[in-house]
């Protein structure tokens, strides 16, 4: 068996007794963040940032996928404030790393052997509590219910078994078989069936039995029968049902991602959701998240609200779909154009026009302060025809109401829409640049220090782009007065510095890149101050009492 | 053609039924059955007669066969459409269970319901609270498997004349 799947001997020292769920590993990353703001600097001044402890070490990752979490530094911050939200990001080997530990303290606890401890425990739903208790109650009834063979059975161990052909008849294939397995309960079945039936167990996460009786399959019997690796197999679904088990563990709702977070100050949460902050914590991918909602940093939008939009939007998408589509028509000659980046600001490859993604006016048109399209207004027209028409019958104002709720709907939508897929192209286009500048690194022997405005540029551009476009969703729940206008400005404001920042990166020269450095840093500099603009303004229209959350 | 699944049926053809259950493959499909349980002694379902399809795939016995009762049924644990509820025929299937066994673990399911996950929320709860009225209607879906299978006959001898 080879050393990394051994679950027994899986970092056995990194965890000592944590069957009460103790932390006391200092080299494990304690991160305290909370909303945005944090993240953000703007309610974070009362506390500094080179405080916080538990950089995130490249060690933690050697396992991880690409490593790519080691390549970002974490603003760690800690406080003792009740709006924050306290975790610890954990890898799926160290939730392995955990559970063996936990076994190992079972095993010696109640005199076991580790295999016998790790059934009982998966018997037990990785409840050591409730496992040790009933055990001091009666051993030889929780060990029978798990299938554990009581100590000095007479009956012997597993066997596998040879046979002549027409020797052996198997029960669950009524073949002739001459390879079989047989568990201390006597019973025999050849080893294609026995394997069909384990691997079709394995995802459950529970202790495999006996296929006529309750004796367990021990991870010895579960490797010879299925192979190697298939009782770790049976560890990582334990895993899925010792997060379930555990309310405080959260799995990063990134696809694919196999991350955890462990909530030290769960009982906390809601207060810091009542607050309207949003508890946010990043996985050992670097996905940032929320853990109430289970659902990306929605920063600045308070959860109800991103709750509120995200049913809205799930239940509206086919209407909207054809807004994600990244291809368009360009207004003048009618070429399609493909965006290949994040930035909104479109020049035609044929006749050199340039226009605005999102509402394909003239650029120009959109002023060069800020942009007019992202502020959506009633149109005033609209109103007066209204007013003349006050004959319409009740149904058809009604008709005319939803029109024009609709129509700001697929507003709000459109823009949250564009910079959602923005996101996904600035992401490509930011490792693309980042791949570029690493090879020039080679041939011309510039710093990986040097290169890291590069890095952190791109995450600025991605974070901003984020609160960009949640505070769309914001704007649709306000209310269309007092604070709004500022609002919009503000708003306007954000989008132009993420359109400029995101623009650097469709540079294609390297050299070029490295020679625009301080223009990245100030483009980024001068995004981030705007975020945290945009982020304040949103926390004060929620103290004016302007975010309505109707439709 | 000779497959895991036709080779267990076959086996489990020669398998000789328990009380008060009886099961055989339709003539032309050895892949679906029809099967009778007689309501046991002593339960409302007494000598009912009721009927059930078992719809089985290549997948058997790994995996569990369709279970259905085509009778009209009134338990906790029976859905209208006639589909049960029943543990072994869904997360606790082994692929040692056979016909005989799926058909005394359905048998033994109609006096002893399974409370906790209803399929029928109204035969549930008159179980639980009140029995007489729930025993009344178990009576009337006997007494209509009695007259399905008188009606069955006739038709059967129709069919020989
Ligand atoms: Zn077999
Ligand atoms: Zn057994
Ligand atoms: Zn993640
Ligand atoms: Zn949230
Ligand atoms: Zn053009
Ligand atoms: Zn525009």
């Amino acid at each position: 068996m080879s050393d990394d799947q051994s679950f027994m001997n899986y970092s056995p020292d990194e965890f000592e007794s944590d069957a009460e769920f103790e932390y006391e590993d200092d080299d494990e990353v304690v991160e305290v963040a909370s909303a945005s703001q944090s993240d953000d600097g703007v309610v974070d001044d009362d506390y500094d940032d080179d405080e916080g402890d538990g950089e995130f070490e490249e060690g933690d990752y050697e396992n991880d996928n690409a490593g790519d979490a080691s390549d970002f530094k974490q603003e760690d911050t800690l406080s003792t404030k009740k709006d924050l939200v306290e975790y610890k990001a954990h890898s799926t080997k160290d939730l392995v790393a955990k559970l063996s530990a936990q076994t190992k303290n079972i095993s010696s606890v109640l005199e076991l052997t580790d295999d016998n401890a790790l059934t009982l425990l998966q018997f037990y739903s990785w409840n050591s509590e409730r496992l040790m208790e009933e055990y001091m109650d009666d051993p030889d009834r929780v060990k029978t219910a798990a299938g554990v063979i009581v100590d000095g059975s007479t009956k012997a161990g597993s066997t596998f078994k040879k046979y002549n052909k027409g020797e052996f008849m198997c029960f669950i294939c009524c073949d002739e078989k001459t390879q079989t397995y047989q568990l201390s309960c006597g019973d025999e079945y050849c080893l294609d069936c026995y394997s069909k039936y384990i691997k079709d167990k394995t995802s459950s996460g529970k202790v495999i039995k006996c296929p006529n009786c309750d004796v367990a399959l021990n991870s010895q019997d579960l490797d010879f029968i299925a192979g190697e690796g298939e009782s770790f197999k049976l560890i990582e679904s334990s895993i899925k049902e010792y997060v379930e088990r555990h309310r405080s563990y959260k799995w990063c709702p990134s696809v694919d991602c196999p991350n955890v977070v462990e909530i030290l100050n769960f009982a906390d949460i809601p207060n810091i959701v009542s607050e309207n902050h949003v508890p946010v914590v990043t996985c050992n991918h670097n996905h940032q998240f929320c853990v109430s909602c289970s659902f990306e940093n929605h920063t600045p939008v308070p959860c109800g609200i991103a709750k509120q939009w995200v049913t809205k939007c799930k239940d509206d998408s086919e209407t909207a779909n054809w807004i994600m589509s990244n291809t368009q028509q360009c207004p003048k000659c009618d070429s399609s154009i493909e965006k290949n980046g994040g930035c909104n600001h479109m020049t035609c490859k044929k006749c050199r026009y340039e226009f605005c993604w999102i509402c394909s006016q003239d650029w120009t048109s959109h002023g060069t302060s800020y942009y007019q399209c992202t502020a959506f207004r009633d149109n005033p027209n609209d109103k007066a025809k209204n007013k003349e028409k006050e004959e319409l019958t009740a149904k058809q104002k009604l008709r005319n109401l939803t029109k024009n709720s609709l129509k700001k709907y697929l507003h709000y939508y459109n823009l949250y829409a564009v910079h959602e897929s923005s996101t996904k192209l600035d992401d490509k286009r930011c490792k693309f640049v980042e791949e570029k500048v690493r090879e020039l690194q080679e041939t011309s022997g510039i710093s990986w220090i040097e290169a890291q405005f590069l890095v952190e540029s791109a995450e600025a551009l991605l974070k901003a782009r984020k609160v960009l476009k949640w505070s769309y969703a914001f704007a649709y729940y306000c209310d269309r007065t007092g604070l709004l206008d500022i609002f919009e400005e503000v708003q306007a404001k954000l989008a132009e510095s993420v359109e400029n920042l995101s623009k650097l990166f469709e540079i294609e020269d390297p050299l070029e890149i490295v020679r625009n450095k301080l223009e990245f840093l100030n483009k980024s500099h001068f995004l981030q101050e705007r975020q945290k603009a945009m982020i304040s303004c949103t926390l004060e229209s929620i103290d004016y009492g302007c975010l309505s959350g109707k439709d | 053609m000779s497959t895991p699944a036709r080779r267990r049926l076959m086996r489990d053809l020669k398998v000789d039924p328990p009380d008060g259950v009886s099961a055989s493959p339709l003539t032309d499909n050895v892949m679906i059955w029809n099967a009778i349980i007689i309501g046991p002694a002593d339960t409302p379902f007494e000598d009912g007669t009721f009927r059930l399809s078992i719809n089985f795939d290549e997948q058997y016995p790994n995996k569990p066969p369709q279970v259905k009762f085509l009778s009209t049924m009134f338990h906790p644990n029976v859905y209208a459409s006639g589909e049960l509820c029943l543990d072994i025929l869904q997360n606790r299937w082994s692929p040692t269970f056979d016909v005989a066994s799926i058909l005394t673990s359905v048998q033994s399911l109609l006096n002893d319901p399974n409370i906790s996950s209803p399929a029928n929320v109204e035969a549930a709860n008159l179980y639980k609270d009140h029995t007489s009225q729930y025993a009344k209607r178990v009576r009337e879906t006997v007494e209509k498997s009695w007259a399905d299978d008188l009606m069955d006959n006739e038709d059967d001898d129709e069919m020989e004349e």
